[in-house]
């Protein structure tokens, strides 16, 4: 009974070390890319250690505007799709609304077809608005995708709210103002934190809808990392990348703390 | 008038119950009423500002490429040219057919390996939370970085070719993989199997522990309990998280536009054909085709995801 376990054990363990290798070696390649230099032919490292890459990316792709342009739309669509997904999520999940289930599955149908089906729509309509290569336009794009994951989050915050507390608020005296400020908020502050989170990060990775409406003045990060991959400057490319993902993982650290990972299915990005 | 109302909200608010009777000599009907309505009206006003929203942003963009599938491309003529001509053409079907075997391909590629791994992480293990974070991983960074790394990783000049190479001495010449069919496959698959991952895991983790327990004692060796028990009670959690991969394959966009080559699935043409043919129409017909298929595959998932076989808990 024990060889058994232990051969079990190191079978585990193997197939533990190859996924683990499987999944995390191309972020390795990247880091390599990024502050490795002379890295030709089949050599197993780069022979420089450099920071020149990054250098490369402030003097030939002004990545400091870039940086300002992701950051600056992002922001944008996360004030944006709170806005609207907070009545929203309260309405839904506070009032027996008529034809609850279908106004839900109309909010996230954008969420459920593949984005370049509605980018050429979305192209066309910003750009007779004059909203192309415009921050509010791209940041208006984002939040057709960041705004339904936020009413789905805050839903079902909002649904797990005790009703007793609210009811002990009245009892005790608070007006609608002290209400919200003293008992709901503190309540909900965990939901509406993960939602503003969730917004911020789908509209600083998007790339799909960015590629359809962005132009000169409005490169993100997602994009310059695509367009110095098409140029050929994979090290750029991977100087840039090393960016981009400082908020991703910085995020994942912070939501896997607060939601269960099952639940994250279908909220982060598109393709 | 004013009391058909009433009654029809009140039966749509499902309030007519006993309890209703007894509010209702207590309240007058008339402050019932506006109470009713004004709620009503409170929760339409909340919910209005995102769907107007999403109207105007989504699906009017929407319908507008719907109305240019079916227009010509020279005036306003109502035409369905654009469908048949992309669905019987050779190029068409090439791409139909590129795009559902990759999705296929990497959709089994990705069970095969989420089904071990959700087994040996069931009991316990030590690696699972890093297993669980480390599948959020390609959920959560955007696509263009994986891919960047991965095609480094899996270049002619790269670890793993320098590992067949030079450490293992298995060939003699590097394999390519970049770019090749079975390339995309791997690519998608490093992308999109904790899609099918989590919810398998998470499938697993609801089954009764019990009725193993009662097959291992009734005699049953552990395979034939896993085959008989475990499998079957598994099998929604193994379709809904099959869907999921598939659906994510079938949509992805940036893995094949930098990582695919000369193989364009649907999600890059239509692209393509959009940006740099310039044919719109053309486009927005493959558009449709694209999210009809996707909304059937999503109403395959919404059921698979309902069945029963799992232990609510």
């Amino acid at each position: 009974m024990a060889l058994p376990t232990f051969g079990r054990r190191l079978g585990g363990a193997a197939l533990l070390a190859a996924f683990v290798l499987f999944i995390t070696l191309p972020f390795v390649m990247v880091l390599l890319e990024a502050f490795g230099s002379e890295w030709f032919g089949m050599r197993l490292l780069p022979k420089v250690w450099t920071l020149k890459w990054f250098g490369w990316a402030a003097a030939t792709v002004d990545i400091g505007q870039v940086l300002i342009n992701t950051a600056v739309i992002a922001v944008l669509a996360t004030i944006v799709s709170l806005l609207l997904a907070i009545p929203t999520a309260w309405a839904i999940a506070r009032y027996r609304l008529p034809l609850a289930s279908l106004l839900m599955g109309a909010i996230l149908f954008p969420r459920m077809i593949p984005e370049i089906t509605f980018a050429l729509g979305v192209a066309r309509l910003s750009y007779d608005l004059g909203l192309s290569n415009t921050y509010v336009g791209i940041a208006l794009a984002h939040v057709i995708l960041a705004a339904p994951f936020a009413v789905l989050v805050l839903t079902s915050t909002f649904e797990g709210m005790d009703d007793r507390l609210l009811e002990a608020g009245t009892v005790l005296g608070c007006n609608t103002a002290q209400l919200f400020r003293r008992v709901i908020l503190p309540l909900a502050l965990p939901g509406i934190v993960a939602a503003a989170l969730f917004s911020f990060l789908s509209s600083y990775n998007d790339f799909v809808l960015t590629l359809m409406v962005y132009g000169p003045d409005t490169v993100t990060l997602p994009v310059q990392t695509y367009l110095s991959i098409g140029n050929g400057y994979l090290s750029v490319a991977g100087a840039i990348s090393v960016i981009l993902l400082v908020p991703s993982f910085l995020f994942l650290l912070l939501l896997m703390r607060m939601v269960k990972p099952e639940n994250l299915l279908g909220g982060l990005k598109g393709a | 008038m004013a009391w058909t109302t009433w009654r029809s909200s009140a039966a749509m608010n499902g309030s007519a119950g006993p309890g209703a009777a007894v509010a209702d000599t207590l309240h007058p009907a008339s402050a019932r009423l506006t109470a009713a309505t004004s709620r009503r009206v409170a929760a339409a006003g909340l919910v209005l500002p995102l769907l107007v929203f999403l109207a105007a942003a989504f699906y009017l963009p929407l319908g507008y490429t719907l109305i240019q599938s079916v227009t010509s491309a020279q005036g306003d003529a109502f035409t369905l040219a654009q469908y048949t001509t992309f669905l019987a053409s050779r190029q068409g079907q090439g791409v139909l057919a590129l795009t559902l075997f990759l999705s296929f391909a990497a959709t089994l590629v990705s069970l095969l390996l989420s089904l071990p791994l959700a087994l040996a992480l069931r009991r316990g293990f030590a690696g699972k939370g890093i297993v669980q974070f480390l599948m959020m991983v390609p959920i959560t960074i955007p696509s263009l970085v994986g891919a960047l790394g991965l095609l480094i990783l899996y270049d002619r000049t790269g670890w793993l070719n320098y590992l067949l190479v030079r450490t293992l001495h298995v060939v003699s010449q590097p394999v390519p993989i970049d770019y090749t069919i079975p390339g995309i496959v791997l690519f998608y698959v490093w992308m999109f199997f904790p899609y099918g991952g989590l919810v398998i895991m998470s499938g697993l983790g609801a089954l009764d522990p019990a009725l193993e327990e009662a097959g291992r004692v009734l005699g049953a060796s552990p395979w034939r309990t896993f085959r008989l028990v475990v499998l079957p009670l598994l099998k929604p959690s193994l379709w809904a998280g099959s869907v999921m991969v598939f659906l994510q394959c079938f949509g992805a966009f940036s893995v094949p536009l930098i990582a695919g080559g000369n193989y364009q699935p649907l999600a890059v043409k239509i692209y393509t054909v959009a940006t740099v043919f310039l044919d719109w129409h053309q486009a927005s017909a493959m558009a449709v085709i694209m999210g009809l298929i996707q909304v059937a595959l999503v109403v395959l998932y919404r059921r698979l995801d309902r069945q029963p076989g799992r232990r609510t808990a």
